[in-house]
């Protein structure tokens, strides 16, 4: 047998159990956004990082003349700072997989496979090639070739001729994420496979780790320079060097990192406010019963106590809930949303033991902190008002300023029941407060997270705005580009084509460092396929001749050049100087350089040469474009072009959709979440105010009020609330939705998303919100009115 | 409580003032009432609504705190003491029975009755106090419904759990506000009845009623007006008190 006064506090768990359900929902919902966004965020950055070791990932990479392994070993003794130095050879080619669709693939030679320490490709399943027809897929290239191990496959060289390779094993290459998204994937051969394949059994990329103590004192590029010196003295010559920054895997995680951390304390900050509601409204119910054990003889120490342990329980129910919802919501992410995009292999999908316990500690401590106010306030008051049920009568009738004004509206604007509702909506300020800031910003979040979710597509859309053709195909070289354009011209369906040329270029920085290679891409003047959006200065003129506009991704990597300045560009080995006349947005697809194709042609010794067309066609649709994108590949193949690659727009499209989908997943995870919370604040806020007011309704019946009269002054009163939140958040909502759409487009693309304020979602949200106060009114309401007068009047 | 001779006031009342704040002004439901209660006594308070016998009865069991005077109770100054003391004080010294019953809902008759104890820390284990529970009911003549919600019983049982609750921590001095106002003739008697007993066995009763003949029955009656005592008179017989009460109503 327990005490007695515990029998109280189950009693009061038990025979509410609708009130133990909503305060244990409410708790839950916080301790299961906080907790799988922490465990989302904790497994993502855990595996992310443990892959990425795993993999010895380079930091450097210099191209250069041909090499062996002794250069590779003489860097890595002989430079400080350089904790490993390989050697590499790649070539990227193509893999048929049936008769219409190839897929590209960057194919790269390893000298021994057992001793890898930079870029080591960690070892799935199978064996590491030993002969030169044989090689090792990346375990996501197996899906999309649709090989298994043991099969063969033919490698389609740039010039056309095929090689065959038999598939010893699986690897794992996190440099890249899904090939979806890439739209190629990774192969690991022999030096002597290299040779097969047509290539040298040497290397022409040093890939090199350095020491992180020596990046910090002396920065990367210092290394860099001492290993450039040092193959310069071998009498070779470098042609290029990259160090490598944040990669696109790495601005994926790091963003939807950053919307999980911000969403989830602010989703665990409305939920708090809601359990701190549900708990007043608690204890404000329980006033006479406080009042009873004080006449009895309780201490205020050990009715907070019994309280805190009622409020303990909400905490232990909702933990029990949302803990195992959490867990799976955080695995199901990662194995089904992260892991396939950004190639993720995930080794463990355990969770440290803390994150468990800073579950059980929020689901505890949400409910307890939020109740210890409550509480205390509520067991203080005096016996005389706690057994009159004074406490309960917080509110002003009349004297309030807001209410002031109600009274002297002339009376034919607001009807009875309105100004009966929107009194009662005033009555309790500070719960109609904390309900109207859970609504408040779970509106505005909710448009927020929605605009940002539209804007995401209108930068999708903006991103084809560079690509404002259906098919390209880029060549191995450059050809004369009356010819490529007059055979692309002679398909049938071609509306019509422009030839580009690309190439690449540094940027000789004023302290005379080279920057990493930039595109560099020549636009025929006057073009038609390029609709620029110009964030400062202007596009390029047909006139123009030593003028370049840059993107935003080079912007964000040259800080110091603004429009109107003249930068160093060393091209084909050629310094030259261009004026910046303009900065336009970026496109997905890394940093740009464009220039106009004359000049480019000129500086490179290409003149009227190009290596790419854009093709216009009659139809626009996935099915119109991979068609063409096929006949166009035969066709040039035909006439004895050498076709690097191919892509459509629509593939474009969808490959930068790829990229936004775990962020776009996260988002609306985080508004379904908001929503819950929202359309929980209210509810919860509606049955607790019919509650309360069970007896004034039995008042309004007893001076023969109907029962329609007294549901419509209930739904008026939802209807309130809900309008007048949602008009303040909907006023927030704007700039709100502008700033995340700019920190998220930043975080991700190194530039803001283009805005778009999703106007439809607000409305929508209005109406939802609505709905909700109808719902959540209307079930208290139909109670109320079903009570006899004499059964309201006694209600305890 | 330390348990009054014979030869002294069980409670003293000096001067005693309450003042309610009303938009108004302050309204004076006690202007100064100065009275003594003799150990065994059981004092009948009449009055019509709004006289002051709630306001009485609600400062003498230290529920509301007077606005002004002296409030002594086995010899402690309960008008000096704090709230947490207040209700240590009421829980152990006094019990107190509403005319509402005042009964915790979610809660059997005999854990209601065991409540006091728990929160008292008296009477040993909650088994115990549940022996002793039943035991106080069965005094009240409803042991039967020990293990009822006060919802499943009637007014007049309910008073009862009541009364047994007020007596659970053994208080010499019980304070009735209205005890019989809810309850039909027959059981209002039957309630009188049990307040009789525990007279009878020792305990002083403080009750404040409208109901004439049974104010009429007790040993000491006093009528209160305006918040002030106006007659204070002792019945020798119940035929006298009949008298009395008639004459104050009049």
């Amino acid at each position: 047998m327990i005490r007695v006064r515990w029998y109280k506090v189950i009693s009061d768990l038990w025979s509410h159990r609708t009130r133990t359900l909503i305060v244990s929902l409410a708790v839950a919902v916080g301790v299961y956004a906080v907790g799988a966004i922490m465990a989302t965020q904790t497994l993502m950055l855990r595996e992310f990082h443990s892959d990425r070791n795993d993999a010895q990932l380079a930091e450097a990479i210099l191209y250069t003349q041909p090499f062996d392994a002794e250069l590779a070993e003489r860097v890595q003794e002989e430079i400080p700072g350089v904790i490993a130095a390989e050697g590499r050879e790649s070539l990227r080619a193509r893999v048929p997989v049936d008769g219409e669709t190839r897929y590209g693939i960057e194919i790269v030679a390893i000298d021994d496979f057992a001793t890898m320490r930079v870029d080591s490709y960690p070892f799935i399943e199978g064996r590491w090639p030993d002969a030169k027809n044989e090689i090792m897929l990346e375990h996501m290239g197996l899906a999309l070739l649709g090989v298994a191990i043991g099969d063969t496959i033919t490698i389609e060289l740039p010039d056309d001729t095929q090689k065959h390779f038999v598939v010893t094993g699986v690897m794992h290459d996190p440099t890249y994420p899904s090939p979806e998204i890439t739209g190629f994937t990774t192969a690991a051969v022999t030096p002597a496979g290299m040779e097969y394949l047509g290539g040298l059994p040497l290397f022409t990329e040093l890939r090199l780790r350095l020491d992180d103590a020596v990046v910090a004192s002396q920065g990367a590029q210092g290394i860099v320079d001492a290993v450039q010196d040092r193959i310069e003295k071998s009498g070779r010559t470098v042609v290029g060097r990259t160090i490598i920054g944040k990669s696109i895997i790495e601005s994926i995680v790091n963003t939807a990192v950053m919307i999980l951390s911000f969403f989830g304390w602010i989703i665990l900050l409305l939920s708090a406010f809601l359990v701190i509601n549900t708990i007043s409204a608690l204890i404000a119910q329980q006033v006479n019963q406080i009042g009873i054990m004080k006449l009895v003889g309780a201490g205020r120490g050990e009715m907070v106590a019994m309280y805190l342990t009622l409020v303990l329980v909400y905490g232990i129910l909702a933990f029990s809930i949302a803990i195992p919802l959490a867990v799976l919501t955080a695995q199901y992410l990662m194995t089904d949303l992260i892991a396939p995009l950004v190639n993720l292999r995930p080794e463990s999908l355990a969770l440290p033991w803390w994150l468990y316990a800073m579950m059980v500690a929020i689901g505890v401590l949400i409910p307890v902190l939020a109740g210890v106010l409550p509480v205390w306030q509520g067991t203080r008051i005096t016996t005389y008002a706690a057994l009159n049920e004074l406490g309960m009568q917080t509110g002003t009738a009349a004297g309030g300023f807001f209410e002031r004004m109600l009274a002297r509206l002339p009376k034919r604007w607001l009807q009875r029941p309105l100004v009966l509702a929107v009194r009662n909506t005033l009555r309790h300020k500070g719960r109609l407060l904390r309900t109207m800031i859970v609504m408040i910003l779970g509106t505005s979040l909710f448009i927020a997270v929605i605009s940002v979710r539209v804007s995401v597509d209108t930068t999708q859309a903006d991103f084809l705005r560079y690509h404002q053709y259906d098919v390209q195909v880029q060549f191995q070289e450059a050809h004369r580009i009356a010819r490529l354009e007059q055979a692309a011209l002679t398909v049938p369906g071609v509306v019509r084509v422009e030839a580009r040329t690309f190439g690449s270029a540094s940027r000789t920085r004023p302290d005379g460092v080279e920057s990493n290679r930039y595109q560099v891409i020549g636009v025929p003047e006057g073009s038609t396929m390029i609709d620029p959006i110009v964030q400062a200065g202007r596009w390029l003129r047909p006139d123009d001749e030593y003028a370049v506009v840059i993107n935003a991704t080079v912007a964000q990597d040259e800080p110091d050049v603004q429009v109107g300045d003249t930068i160093v560009l060393k091209m084909n080995d050629r310094e030259r100087t261009w004026q910046v006349v303009g900065i336009v947005g970026a496109d997905a697809q890394g940093p740009k350089i464009f220039m106009n194709r004359t000049v480019f042609g000129y500086e490179n010794r290409l003149p009227n040469r190009a290596n790419s067309v854009q093709v216009l066609t009659e139809t626009h649709d996935l099915l119109g474009q991979k068609t063409m994108e096929s006949t166009l590949l035969r066709h040039f193949e035909k006439l004895g072009y050498a076709v690097l690659t191919t892509r459509t727009t629509q593939t474009l499209n969808s490959q930068n959709g790829l990229m936004f989908d775990i962020i776009v997943g996260f988002l609306i995870l985080n508004a379904v979440l908001l929503g819950l919370v929202g359309s929980l604040g209210l509810s919860t806020t509606m049955g607790i105010n019919m509650l309360e007011r069970i007896r004034e309704i039995g008042v309004l019946r007893a001076i023969g009020a109907s029962n329609s009269a007294i549901r419509r002054i209930v739904l008026l009163e939802g209807l309130v609330i809900a309008t007048l939140s949602w008009i303040i958040g909907f006023a927030l909502s704007y700039p709100v939705a502008q700033v995340m759409s700019e920190q998220i487009g930043v975080a991700l693309l190194d530039t803001p998303l283009s805005f778009t304020y999703a106007l439809p979602a607000a409305i929508i949200w209005f109406f939802v919100l609505l709905l909700l106060a109808v719902a959540a009114s209307l079930g208290p309401a139909r109670n109320a009115v079903r009570l006899t007068i004499r059964e309201v009047l006694a209600y305890e | 409580m330390s348990k009054g001779k014979s030869n002294e006031p069980l409670i003293v009342v000096k001067g005693l003032q309450k003042a309610y704040r009303t938009p108004a002004g302050d309204f004076y439901a006690l202007k100064g009432i100065d009275l003594e209660i003799w150990p065994g006594e059981f004092v009948a308070l009449l009055g019509r609504s709004g006289a002051g016998k709630s306001t009485l009865i609600n400062m003498l069991t230290g529920i509301d705190r007077p606005t002004a005077g002296e409030i002594w109770i086995g010899g402690q100054a309960i008008h000096r003491m704090s709230e947490g003391k207040l209700t240590r004080w009421r829980g152990r010294e006094v019990g107190v029975v509403f005319q509402s019953f005042q009964l915790m809902p979610m809660l059997t008759c005999a854990q209601n009755v065991m409540l006091p104890m728990d929160f008292a820390n008296r009477y040993g284990t909650p088994r115990r106090q549940y022996a002793r529970a039943r035991e106080l009911l069965a005094a009240v003549d409803i042991a039967m419904h020990a293990d009822k919600l006060p919802a499943a019983v009637s007014g007049g049982q309910r008073q009862r759990v009541a009364i047994a609750r007020a007596l659970a921590n053994d208080p010499t001095f019980l304070a009735a506000d209205e005890p019989t106002g809810n309850l039909d003739s027959r059981t209002a008697e039957a309630v009188f009845s049990v307040f009789q007993q525990l007279v009878a066995a020792g305990k002083t009763i403080f009750m404040a009623t409208h109901d004439r003949d049974l104010a009429a029955r007790v040993s000491r009656v006093l009528h209160i007006e305006d918040g002030l005592i106006v007659e204070d008179t002792r019945p020798a017989s119940p035929a006298e008190g009949y008298e009395l009460v008639a004459q104050m109503e009049a």
